[in-house]
């Protein structure tokens, strides 16, 4: 059975390890209520995925954690400080191609490094090195357009890895590409997360991409959001991206039965 | 779907056009065409001749020329500034675009009564008012392309603590690149209508200039010799334009 | 700017009303008029900038001597013939132009050099052929008004799909037919912008006729005020002309409103 998380009271013992912390946020765009009281919170290291109905606000709450909005009441910490601005610990990757069309690759990739004022020859040896990792390496010269989908979105995550943020922010960054070239990039995202120690919030529809990917799921209602419940999933074992498990399907079954409870009928 | 015509009948077709015109200009009797107040096609080429020979064809297209020129670089950086202001914040959008678009309605050339007041006849004054007309197509130029600029870029400019000055030249220019090639395309003709409209009001040098006295003198010949040397300034100047233009839209 | 989900409660109506556009132009446009009142005179001398008290004052004084009723109407006029006069020289070229490839190759240049010509050079010759007066402003006014209709009418008709041509012809249609009722109501929104456009380049041509041929018209009448070194008249014929502007604007809109064409559409000029 799942257990409920819910940041009630601070544990002071675990606040180092709090990288992300929602308390009490709410936020309202054109009268419309979009978030309502939400509290959770992220620990260092760990994968959060939230899971909603369309529209319900999954994207704001990351807009919120990089700082880009602001609550109308309530509190985004981020490692215990209440953000202000624009958070640069943060690397956001959205659905969207957020790639520069007139920039090469290998340009596209060092543009955070060339935006805080590293030397040149630096910006390009480490998105060199970044580029392998995703293993685009040889492509540094080419144009995004001269590019399929999985390599563009390979492109973006080097970038927003260049400048190794402590948390990556995921909003449906996959939802474009196709089935097979999803499940190899998902792959290598997890590898890269564990590997580099990176707290990760990922905004999903894909409920086998978050189980698949996450220690834990949050469920989000339908607007305005409120916190449902959390699923751990972090225990659970053979939890393939490609499908879903037959002793895993109790987990896709609630997180399904939720989703459809939050859109129609419900 | 009609198959596209053959070059060379079009090319024939043209000149045959054009010789035809030429030909009924020069032999169209006098009661038809009263050569008086339209002149031959040999007259005006000798009319040309006279004055390239004397310099004066030289000395005015160069005047025309230099108010082209420079009227389009100040207007550009002008409008290019501007419309990067107004596309900084919505504040300043809304202070700067009421203005602009309320000038923008008005016939540019009922402005030049009012430059001559501020700035006299002379070249100075057709430059200042060129470079008014172009302003405009580099103002809307930046403030469309920046508005067209996806906000997912902006979003991330800021997550990479760019300062504005960065996100100006990293992101805007680069993305506005496309919107300045199309404007410069449109900007030129008009740079040159406009220098010349200023110099057919109230000049004392240029081709404008010269195609008014001759009218206000009766020369035809000179009015149509002026006439046509401006045809193939403006025309040359578009072309060698649109020629490097397209070059800068191509990663579009 | 764009992509941030602003978090603030909405203050009440009074701080709506406050942050709206429509209130910070009035805004603005109240500082300029009193920033302009305020320097003319005092910090600047009236010669360059006159005063909107004076500008005011001078166009009561038009409205009064007739000045206005005079002008503005043969403005309107010359704008109005100008405007008629190239559409219906402008439309049937289209056509004939748009339907066969062998004229579109041979005029082609031919149209494209005559546009690129600065129309107000014709203006002496207009007067040398023409005499001074209405009739050089109505030809410059049709002149520059012509080239924007063609080329508008000119597209729209060449982007016509083919199978409406098509069933013209199946249908027995002649071309006055398969013009009126397939050619051109397939391509019109943009006979509805090269129209639109058409009447606002009439209104431009207009002044510029008015200003190198006329001696009649709000044209000018800016470029007398100007030659008396008038700058209070000049401003208030600008004045005028902006009224006039605004009102071509305002009944274009409400026209392609009533079509349901989309507004604004970009005009190929």
């Amino acid at each position: 059975m799942p257990r409920p998380i819910l940041a009630a009271e601070p544990d002071v013992s675990r606040l180092g390890k709090k990288v992300l912390s929602f308390d009490n946020v709410s936020l309202n765009y054109d009268g419309l209520s979009i978030l309502d009281n939400v509290s959770f919170e992220v620990e260092r290291g760990e994968f959060v995925a939230l899971i909603g109905p369309s529209g319900c606000g999954k994207t704001t709450l990351l807009n919120l954690a990089a700082g880009l909005a602001t609550p109308a009441s309530g509190t985004v910490r981020y490692a215990g400080e209440i953000l202000r601005s624009a958070n640069t610990s943060a690397g956001y990757l959205t659905q969207e191609d957020a790639l520069l069309p007139w920039r090469d690759v290998i340009s596209n990739v060092s543009l955070p490094l060339e935006i805080k004022g590293v030397a040149r020859a630096e910006r390009v040896e480490r998105a060199r090195a970044i580029l392998a990792k995703v293993g685009l390496k040889g492509f540094e010269r080419h144009k995004p357009h001269q590019l399929s989908g999985g390599m563009r979105k390979r492109v973006s995550l080097a970038r927003t890895l260049i400048y190794q943020p402590e948390t990556l922010l995921l909003d449906e960054p996959f939802g474009a590409l196709d089935a097979q070239t999803r499940v190899l990039i998902q792959e290598e995202l997890l590898s890269i997360c564990k590997d580099l120690g990176l707290t990760v919030l990922l905004v999903t529809h894909d409920i086998v991409e978050a189980i698949g990917l996450a220690d834990r799921v949050v469920l989000i209602s339908k607007r305005p959001a409120r916190l449902c419940a959390t699923i751990d999933v972090a225990h659970v074992a053979n939890r393939r991206l490609s499908r879903i498990e037959p002793q895993n399907e109790r987990y896709f079954d609630q997180i399904w039965d939720h989703l459809r409870s939050q859109t129609g009928g419900g | 779907m009609q198959p596209s015509a053959n070059p060379i009948l079009v090319v024939t077709l043209r000149l045959l056009l054009l010789l035809i015109a030429i030909g009924l200009w020069q032999f169209l009797p006098s009661s038809v065409l009263d050569e008086f107040l339209w002149s031959r096609p040999l007259d005006v080429l000798a009319q040309m001749s006279s004055w390239i020979m004397d310099g004066t064809l030289l000395w005015n297209a160069a005047d025309t020329l230099v108010t082209v020129g420079l009227g389009l670089v100040l207007g550009g950086a002008v409008g290019v500034a501007l419309g990067l202001l107004a596309g900084f914040s919505i504040v300043t959008e809304r202070l700067l675009l009421g203005p602009v678009q309320m000038l923008f309605a008005l016939p540019k050339i009922t402005l030049v009564p009012l430059f001559i007041l501020w700035l006299g006849v002379g070249t100075q004054q057709h430059i200042v008012f060129t470079a008014v007309v172009v302003f405009f197509f580099f103002f809307f130029a930046i403030f469309n392309g920046i508005r067209g600029i996806a906000s997912v870029h902006h979003n991330n400019f800021e997550l990479f603590g760019a300062s504005p000055w960065q996100m100006c030249r990293l992101l805007v220019l680069p993305a506005c690149r496309g919107w300045i090639a199309l404007s410069l395309r449109l900007a030129v003709p008009y740079a040159f209508v406009s220098a010349v409209s200023a110099e057919v009001v109230a000049s004392t040098s240029g081709l404008g200039y010269l195609v008014k006295t001759s009218a206000s003198v009766m020369n035809a010949s000179g009015m149509f010799a002026a006439m046509i040397v401006l045809l193939i300034v403006s025309l040359a100047c578009s072309l060698t334009i649109n020629r490097y233009a397209s070059n800068w839209a191509r990663f579009d | 700017m764009a992509g941030r989900a602003p978090g603030r409660e909405e203050r009440g109506s009074i701080g709506r009303i406050l942050r709206s556009p429509g209130a910070h132009r009035i805004l603005a446009f109240a500082l300029i008029i009193g920033a302009w009142q305020f320097l003319s005179g005092r910090y600047i001398s009236a010669y360059f900038i006159s005063s909107p008290s004076d500008i005011a004052t001078k166009i009561v004084t038009w409205a009064r001597d007739g000045t206005i009723a005079r002008h503005v109407t043969s403005t309107v006029l010359i704008t109005i013939c100008g405007f008629v006069l190239a559409s219906a020289l402008a439309i049937p070229l289209a056509l004939w132009v748009s339907a066969s490839k062998l004229v579109d190759a041979v005029l082609g240049p031919f149209i494209y050099a005559a546009y690129s010509m600065p129309k107000i050079v014709l203006g002496p010759a207009l007067v040398l052929w023409l005499g001074i007066g209405l009739l050089p402003a109505i030809a410059l006014s049709c002149i520059t008004a012509f080239f924007l209709v063609f080329y508008n009418v000119y597209v729209g008709l060449k982007q016509v799909a083919p199978i409406h041509t098509i069933s013209a012809k199946l249908l027995g249609a002649t071309p006055l037919q398969a013009a009126m009722k397939f050619r051109l109501p397939a391509a019109g929104p943009f006979v509805a912008t090269g129209l639109s456009q058409g009447l606002i380049y009439a209104f431009h041509g207009a002044m510029v006729g008015e200003m190198t041929a006329s001696n009649v018209g709000v044209g000018y009448l800016i470029l007398f005020s100007g030659s008396r070194l008038d700058s209070t008249a000049v401003m208030a014929a600008l004045v005028l002309i902006g009224l006039i502007a605004l009102a071509i604007t305002l009944l274009l809109d409400h026209t392609l409103g009533l079509l349901g064409t989309a507004k604004g559409a970009q005009a190929i000029a």
